[in-house]
């Protein structure tokens, strides 16, 4: 194993720190049928769930994914089958990937966030879980989401009734969306509520209109835009926190760079801008072996300029 | 007991070892199967060499078992040769020196003339063998070689586990990490993984106009793609660029990346993101003639445990969508163009447990462009012997016609070439007694074609659902794909007479893994509201369990 490579989440070390993004990895068994699933778990710092919420929901209408230029756009609506059967059928799955599990949560209402937490707490009797990752910005979903995620009255709220829950015993991780005025407002909100790590960015808004039925595409009329085209905007969010929030370029706060990440430079930009780790989500769509094109990417790179992932972070900042 | 083990006792002991029938061990297995291909379907056997195997064993020698004299050719090989019908089965034993194997494969060969009917069947000691004997590299060694496994003999030997049926059957792939591993599915799937593949062709079929093509591709490694899997295709001919690809952004995110000159308005004309799922319409296996299907005349319930060399070479049929991003740079592929693909997608669909229930047909409801993956489970049917009959709907006559008659992967044989039916013919079906056409058009612009069933201007599901109002009472089961509504009514039809029916579903998709939810199709499982994905659920699932009225 490369130390260099290694970094840490509050308590939760990354051998490597590379992510799957949350709902885009599935939240079971997937990776396991790929032949090169060993190099996958191999290459990953963490496993970060699909989204999942205290009871089953059918997501939305079809068609739910929209082919954009350089990227997607998705109204999956958080399909899950609820907490109750993730912890039967899911998490004795998700044990044998060997590698820290974060479990991504959301809920329509500031108790019900609670209560799920304390489900998650309290059913995780083997330890297999090791934090979790407040949903408060998917576009997708009618009640809670992306409301709560632009509000930051209630993110402080959330999270503090998620920490209340859950102590210490697992890593809270705020995940933020880039529908908003002010990302570091919001960021702000959730460190005053006692997030230990922040990850970012969500989906962007957007649509798209078929011309000859001259409807929208999507189902549920609008999307959560995703891939390479989006890139620029989380790095910017990313460098924009880092830069003016104290406990982030202390950090204190650690950042989860998501947001287009397709290829090692992109990840290495990420970093460079301020996060810890990254996020890979619409990228691993099309390309099985992208993790450990990364991590392969890292190394190198490491190598070559005889540093470690921790030096470089935020390393962007500072040197005008 | 380990196999060498086992080896070593029954040579040391073979006599006082073969008087026990039924313990199980490999030798009596065979000697059971054959007893078992004796009794029941009266085939004669006979053996040569007794180097390793207990003549006493033979229970009903008196019945038909005979001794051959040792060929010279096939002494060192431990083979059994069954004669049946018109043919002989060879069985010889895998762990037997390669050298001698080839030998004897070769020598069958030459015998045989690829008439199919001296079948060299090679039995590994298990199922790991038997995978590493199916990759392409041996595909010399056992030339034209059957493959199976005692574990598999014993299936059919010791009839098949009533429950362990019900449980195994499209499981999909959730069994592969699972520790309660099914007993039936001893040889798993091949694992999802990206295959880098050579375009041999890329045809234009149907009549002018019709945006119908059909690309051929030879793949770097053998995949083992089951009928009603599917693959992922990355349609831009660009990104296979090797200089692109040594950098590996995989993404094209600006111009400047693609070479100029390829798309005139690039600028603002959208590029291909994810990949395209396709449905496989042939494939084809090393030293197998395109047409050995209709020669070959395997017994129904050897042929359930019998595999080949991995297919290495496949065909799609797609239609390019007008609009449509991804098929309109499929179009642009070339014969020797790089393509990479992702494969084998889908659920494992085992119709060899499916076959365990002797059906009297099997049909096949194909509309359009749907009829494309069906040819390819007609040509798994047609390798377990069964009788398909196809019912094809069409919009015009001249929807079959082959336009490029000089295109190397050319399956017809003169200028009436026809797409769907001359791949049928091939794969063994009559043109006469097997084949329904519909056509959509009720006036034809070309003469009355020379297909015998033909129906103008009506649906595929009309003809259908007259052929089962007069042979309903057989037993039947459906395959079909194709628009939504045609296979809501053949759901309609078909659970009126209380037919088992599965159909092919097709969705948008993204990540064809199962990951990103993007493609799932309500069903009902127990009362109980699904999206279910038809990615890794499906895309083969049983029509009753759809939400039709969705």
């Amino acid at each position: 194993m490369n130390k260099s490579l290694g970094v840490k989440i509050k308590n939760i070390t990354l051998k490597a720190p590379l992510l799957t993004s949350s709902g885009t990895s599935g939240s079971r068994d997937e990776i396991n049928l790929l032949q090169n699933r060993k190099q996958v778990l191999e290459s990953l710092g963490a496993f970060v769930t699909k989204g999942v919420s205290i009871h089953k929901s059918l997501g939305n209408p079809d068609p739910r994914i929209v082919e954009v230029r350089s990227g997607i756009l998705n109204s999956i609506g958080l399909q899950n089958k609820g907490v109750t059967r993730f912890f039967e059928e899911d998490v004795p799955e998700l044990r044998k990937y060997g590698i820290p599990i974060i479990v991504n949560i959301s809920a329509a209402t500031i108790s019900e966030f609670g209560e799920l937490a304390g489900i998650i707490k309290t059913k995780d009797k083997y330890n297999v879980i090791s934090g979790l990752e407040i949903n408060v910005s998917c576009p997708n979903i009618k009640k809670g989401g992306a409301a709560f995620g632009s509000d930051p009255v209630l993110v402080e709220q959330i999270v503090k009734e998620v920490k209340t829950k859950v102590k210490d015993s697992l890593c809270v991780i705020t995940k933020l969306s880039p529908n908003v005025t002010d990302i570091t407002q919001i960021a702000k909100a959730a460190i005053n509520g006692g997030t230990d790590a922040l990850s970012m960015i969500n989906t962007l808004k957007g649509m798209a209109i078929d011309i000859d039925n001259m409807k929208p595409v999507l189902g549920n009329q609008t999307g959560g835009l995703s891939g390479p085209c989006i890139k620029p905007v989380g790095l910017y969010m990313v460098y924009e926190c880092f830069r003016s929030i104290p406990e982030c370029k202390r950090k204190e706060i650690p950042i989860i760079g998501i947001g287009g990440i397709s290829n090692f430079n992109d990840a290495m930009e990420y970093i460079l801008a301020g996060a810890t780790a990254i996020g890979i989500g619409t990228q691993w769509f099309i390309n099985n072996r992208i993790f450990e094109e990364i991590h392969k990417g890292l190394t190198k790179y490491l190598d070559k300029k005889k540093e470690t992932i921790s030096n470089l972070i935020g390393k962007a900042h500072g040197n005008k | 007991m380990d196999f060498n083990e086992l080896n070593d006792k029954i040579i040391k002991s073979h006599k006082s070892f073969g008087r026990k029938p039924g313990i199980n061990t490999y030798n009596t297995l065979c000697f059971n199967l054959l007893n078992h291909l004796n009794t029941h379907l009266g085939i004669e056997t006979c053996y040569i060499n007794e180097k390793y195997f207990d003549d006493t064993l033979l229970l009903s020698r008196e019945k038909g078992h005979s001794n051959l004299n040792n060929d010279k050719e096939i002494t060192d090989n431990c083979a059994f040769i069954l004669k049946y019908k018109s043919a002989n089965l060879i069985f010889s034993f895998g762990h037997q020196n390669k050298k001698n194997l080839q030998k004897l494969s070769g020598h069958i060969c030459k015998i045989d003339h690829n008439d199919y009917k001296s079948i060299h069947i090679v039995i590994f000691k298990d199922e790991q063998e038997l995978n590493e004997a199916r990759k392409l590299s041996n595909a010399n060694v056992y030339k034209r070689g059957f493959f199976t496994s005692f574990d598999k003999i014993c299936t059919i030997v010791r009839g098949i586990d009533k429950v362990n049926y019900e449980k195994t059957f499209s499981t999909g792939r959730k069994y592969i990490s699972s520790t309660n591993k099914p007993e039936n599915i001893k040889v798993l799937p091949d694992m999802i993984d990206s295959h880098s593949s050579v375009v041999t062709d890329n045809i234009h079929v149907g009549e002018k106009g019709s945006r119908l093509y059909k690309l051929t591709f030879i793949s770097e490694d053998t995949i083992d793609i089951l009928p009603g899997q599917f693959i992922m295709i990355d349609t831009l001919k660009e990104r296979q660029n090797e200089l692109l690809k040594s950098y590996r952004p995989r993404v094209i995110g600006s111009i400047s990346d693609v070479t100029p000159n390829v798309h005139n308005d690039l600028g603002t004309k959208q590029i291909s993101y994810l990949k395209r799922p396709f449905g496989i319409y042939r494939t084809y296996y090393e030293n197998f003639d395109n047409d050995y299907l209709s020669k070959l005349n395997l017994e129904k319930t050897l042929a359930t445990i019998l595999y080949t060399v991995k297919p290495h070479k496949f065909e799609i049929l797609y239609k390019a969508l007008e609009g449509g991003v991804g098929t309109n740079e499929l179009t642009r592929i070339a014969k020797e163009d790089k393509i990479e693909i992702l494969a084998p997608l889908g659920s494992v669909f085992d119709l060899r447990v499916l076959l365990r229930e002797d059906f009297d047909e099997i049909h096949i409801v194909g509309g359009g462009v749907g009829m494309a993956p069906l040819v390819y489970l007609v040509q798994a049917l047609r390798f377990f012997n069964r009788k398909v009959k196809v019912f094809i709907g069409i919009e015009k006559y001249s929807s079959l016609a082959y336009n490029d008659l000089n295109a190397n992967s050319f399956t017809g044989t003169g200028k009436n070439a026809k797409i769907y039916i001359d791949d049928l013919k091939m794969l063994g079906l009559s043109e006469n007694s097997d084949i329904y056409v519909s056509i959509q058009s009720e006036t034809d612009e070309r003469q009355k074609p020379d297909i015998k069933n033909v129906f103008m201007g009506t649906m595929v599901t009309g003809p259908y659902e007259e052929y089962l109002k007069d042979h309903h009472k057989l037993n039947i089961i459906t395959f079909a794909c194709g628009p939504i509504p045609m296979m809501h009514k053949v759901h309609d039809i078909t659970s009126r007479y209380h037919i088992k029916s599965y159909v092919l579903m097709e969705k948008r998709m993204a990540c064809g893994i199962g990951v990103c939810f993007s493609c799932v199709c309500q069903t009902i499982v127990n009362g109980e509201n699904h999206n279910s994905r038809v990615c890794i659920d499906g895309p083969v699932i049983e029509s009753k369990l759809i939400n039709w009225n969705e």
